[in-house]
């Protein structure tokens, strides 16, 4: 765990050292330059960063020409929003999915699925979110594009939230059929490791059978390395989010970033990077600490 | 038998081993040898028995360089060998050699029997490539190997056949002292029979001196001239096989000679019954 | 089931097969990836026809050139007033194998000026099957190249780490793991922001692979590292050293060749991965420009709601992607299977 407070740290110092890039001033009109101080020695600009930093500012966006933080932020919402979506859907099959193939192994249900999870593997998510894009255009079922209609404020609640569920689909479809492969062979993996143990047998010869067996007893022993997995599952759903908003135009951080990169808006770079990390590393801590107390075994080596 | 002058003194020797990571209350480590004291004459054969955790193995390191005391002296042909850098070791490796226990671990899988007892002619560079071919094939015939199975992966030899790989290897560079660190340990007995013969004939052959390591007070009556008895970092008895066995002094030493007796006469027993 | 050791020889011999496709990618694509023809943006595949307007079987195909549909704007008629027949080994314009040999000699073609357009055109009216083949050329390349570099890296510093330990172990295990902290596309796309835009096809190639191979290098190194780690307590380790080895000679005769087998199963797992980094970054716009193919840039097109809802042969490089990716998939699949099966013995 400490490690991961390290590592949070550390993102700051990291891009330290991309600031000092000779870039930044090579590429800015004189006019800008001075407007937003660059004139001046890199290590006051750095200094001057780092005190905003801790007012929890993050710099100035060129493009935007207002305070990076509040226009990050607003898009670092739609993406959690979208990842954490994926996220849960994703577990939630492949938990289910998982679970129902270790308990037929090597029978017909458990190899169509693993079946179907090594095709998915193959599918790299570049083209996934393609060919659901395809999909949405061809069927006209869903909306593509943005997060919301255009005549979003004019509906009811209701209305509202199923607007927001419809452009939600399919950005989410594609993050989970990215996701899914892999968390389902490994909830599967470790089912079936559990399943041979030997206190499911006892379990079983006292009369214990079916879903009270499989959920009460088996599921949480075989839930420690799972937990672990939960952070890099994140990470890779973050990475995926970045891709699938911009192909569905979902307004998120990676749309930001994109921009931001073309237009040399160094400061929503750093930031949208630094947020992102932040999330990530926050997340892996909380399926840390999840860990700890889940499983006593953990806490007397720590 | 104590007419020749000694070819290995220690002195003094002792080490601990201090876990790391281990909370600070911990940190006393383990005693692995305390002030260990022992003289061995050129052609002579010593073993050193005791039970698991008595020190011997991390003794036998400590005398091959393999690994460092804490304080003490090795002497080794009048030169103390404890305090010398890699560089100065050199010349001293190839008259100290060590044989371990574990045979399939000491030898190198992907390799050939010759490249196995080539080795360290290799690393020394003694020898162009034909030379130390055919040194290889002497080896292994003195070792009791057939020639033709030089090229042989090692994998394909068994356990006492491999034990007598690593023997023919640490001939290879012509020492005069050798250490075997349960070297028959994982043998059956009549392997292990083997190999003592062999062990013997190369003794008269090369003028070698022997230490044994073992837990097997029975198994190194047979050979050794002198037993010195180790529990818990110290040697605590030590004298000729038969004073040992006929009469123990130590708790220790009794108790060794008590499971020994006892494994003769099941042996034996074994053997009336019409097994081998 | 097939033999896993099968599936290996069939996975490898099939993308061998596919990279020497590439390697003569001149040869096997009909025209220059960068020949445009402003008269025919987003034409559809050239049919191939065995029997003529009038009825006559030709045992030779042929086709019939793409020409605008006067009634219908956007759209492609075939002129079925001329026939033109497909050769096989005709002379075209000319490419390099390699950057070194040069050769004018392509598979099939028909006679000029007409044009056979197997997978359509593109918004400037190339041919995109030429573009595909030269495109995998870029994209294959670049996934190897990539992988190379992080595997050399990766043994490099997980080597010197697991054997020497001490501080450069600990404050390389520091950087590994603030690397696999970072979503490796923001990290990517981070690097890729500090340098410069506009670069030449060559440089952006060279740039795009060291960015890549410098961002995945952190797993193969944890994993040397481990297997060095266990790999330096063998007994005849220990025995050599005995011997008097130099450390050199250790890590060169009996650490190293331990490698082989985790650097094949990295291998085989990362290519595909920066295959479709570099894809994923020309497809952003922030890798090969224009006018050099990758099938990433390829795929820029279909972000446009025209491209994407009528023109289907502009998915060509996803389908190539998902082969290449299956392709790779089952190979480290295999690969990963018979390790773990040789380990249990």
């Amino acid at each position: 765990m400490l490690t991961f407070v390290l590592s949070e740290l550390a993102p700051g110092n990291f891009f330290d050292e991309m600031k000092l890039n000779p870039q930044i001033s090579a590429e800015t009109i004189a006019g800008l330059k001075a407007r937003y101080a660059l004139d001046q020695p890199l290590y006051v600009r750095y200094a001057r960063w780092v005190e905003s930093l801790a007012h929890g500012e993050m710099g100035f966006s060129f493009a935007y020409d207002t305070e990076a933080m509040p226009l990050i932020w607003s898009r670092a919402k739609n993406t959690l929003l979208l990842t954490i979506t994926a996220m849960m859907i994703a577990w939630m099959l492949a938990i289910l999915a998982g679970v129902w193939s270790a308990t037929r192994v090597g029978r017909a249900g458990d190899r169509v699925c693993v079946a179907t999870s090594s095709v998915l593997l193959s599918v790299p998510e570049l083209v996934v979110a393609l060919l659901l894009l395809v999909l949405a255009v061809k069927t006209r079922a869903f909306p593509v594009g943005g997060m919301v209609g255009l005549d979003h404020d004019t509906l009811g609640a209701g209305a509202k939230l199923r607007d927001l569920v419809w452009h939600l689909a399919i950005p989410a479809a594609v993050l989970v059929i990215g996701a899914f492969p892999i968390l389902f062979r490994h909830v599967r993996a470790s089912m079936m490791e559990v399943m041979q143990a030997p206190f499911i047998r006892a379990a079983r010869s006292h009369g214990i059978h079916g879903r009270t067996l499989v959920f009460r007893q088996a599921l949480p022993a075989a839930a420690n390395p799972l937990i672990s997995l939960f952070g890099m599952s994140l990470a890779g759903l973050l990475s995926g989010s970045l891709l699938v908003e911009v192909i569905t135009g979902w307004p998120g951080l990676g749309p930001l970033v994109l921009e931001a990169i073309m237009g040399r808006d160094f400061y929503v770079v750093i930031g949208t990077v630094m947020l992102s990390t932040l999330f990530l590393v926050g997340g892996t801590l909380v399926a840390d600490m999840a860990l700890v107390a889940f499983d006593p075994r953990i806490r007397t080596d720590g | 038998m104590n007419s020749g002058k000694s070819i290995l003194r220690v002195n003094g020797l002792s080490k601990r081993y201090v876990s790391r990571n281990a909370l600070p209350r911990r940190r006393a480590g383990v005693v692995a040898l305390q002030d260990v004291g022992l003289e061995i004459v050129i052609g002579e054969v010593i073993a050193v028995v005791g039970e698991s955790g008595s020190g011997k193995s991390t003794l036998a390191r400590c005398i091959a360089r393999m690994e460092d005391a804490d304080s003490g002296e090795v002497f080794f042909d009048g030169t103390d060998i404890s305090k010398l850098n890699t560089s100065e070791l050199r010349p001293f490796r190839s008259q100290i050699q060590l044989i371990l226990q574990d045979s399939a671990g000491a030898l190198n899988p992907r390799f050939t029997a010759a490249e196995i007892v080539e080795e360290p002619l290799v690393i020394q560079g003694i020898g162009t490539t034909e030379e130390r071919r055919s040194r290889a094939v002497e080896l292994m015939q003195q070792v009791g190997l057939a020639a033709d199975w030089v090229e042989r992966p090692v994998t394909q030899f068994s356990g006492g056949q491999r034990q007598r790989l690593s023997i023919a290897r640490a001939l290879a560079l012509r020492p005069a002292f050798l250490i075997l660190d349960e070297a028959l340990s994982g043998l059956d007995l009549s392997t292990q029979a083997q190999v003592l013969n062999l062990l013997l004939e190369l003794k008269q052959s090369y003028g070698l001196t022997y230490l044994f390591i073992s837990h097997d007070l029975g198994l190194v009556s047979r050979i050794a001239d002198r037993i010195a008895v180790m529990h818990a970092g110290q040697i605590v008895e030590c004298g000729s096989p038969q004073e040992i066995l006929e009469r123990p002094q130590h708790p220790q030493t009794i108790g060794l000679v008590k499971s020994a007796l006892a494994m003769r006469r099941e042996i034996n027993a074994h053997a009336a019954v019409g097994g081998r | 089931m097939m033999k896993q050791k099968t599936r290996v020889w069939l996975a490898g011999i099939f993308l061998g097969m596919l990279h020497v496709c590439v390697l003569f990618a001149g040869f096997f694509a009909p025209y220059n990836p960068a020949a445009q023809n402003r008269d025919l943006p987003y034409a559809p595949p050239s049919k191939i026809h065995f029997v003529d307007p009038s009825g006559r079987f030709h045992a030779r195909p042929f086709v019939h050139p793409t020409i605008p549909d006067p009634e219908n704007y956007d759209a492609y008629l075939e002129d079925k007033t001329h026939n033109c027949p497909v050769r096989l080994l005709v002379r075209g314009d000319s490419y390099a194998i390699g950057g070194v040999f040069h050769s004018n000699l392509h598979l099939f073609g028909v006679e000029e000026p007409n044009r056979i357009l197997l997978m359509g055109t593109d918004a400037y009216g190339r041919d995109q099957l030429s573009r595909l083949v030269f495109g995998g050329q870029i994209s294959l390349t670049a996934g190897l190249v990539a992988a190379i570099l992080s595997l050399g890296l990766g043994l490099l510093l997980g080597a010197i780490s697991g054997y020497y330990g001490g501080w450069f172990d600990e404050s390389a295990m520091r950087v590994t793991e603030l690397f696999m902290a970072l979503p490796w596309i923001y990290l990517l796309l981070a690097i890729r922001a500090f340098l410069p835009l506009q670069v030449s096809p060559v440089q952006a190639f060279l740039l795009i692979v060291c960015v890549i191979g410098v961002v995945g290098w952190t797993r193969p190194a944890r994993l040397i590292r481990g297997s060095v780690l266990s790999a330096k307590e063998r007994g005849y380790v220990l025995v050599a050293r005995g011997f008097g080895g130099s450390d050199w000679y250790l890590l060169r005769r009996h650490i190293l060749p331990e490698m082989t087998g985790i650097l094949l199963t990295q291998a085989a797992i990362l290519v595909p991965q920066y295959i479709l980094a570099e894809a994923t970054l020309s497809f952003l716009g922030l890798g090969l420009g224009e006018p050099t193919p990758s099938w990433g840039n390829m795929l820029a097109a279909l972000q446009q709601y025209k491209v994407i809802s009528s023109c289907w042969w502009m998915f060509a490089p996803a389908v190539t992607l998902v082969i290449i990716s299956g392709a790779y998939f089952v190979l480290s699949d295999s690969l990963h299977r018979l390790e773990s099966a040789s380990n249990q013995q």
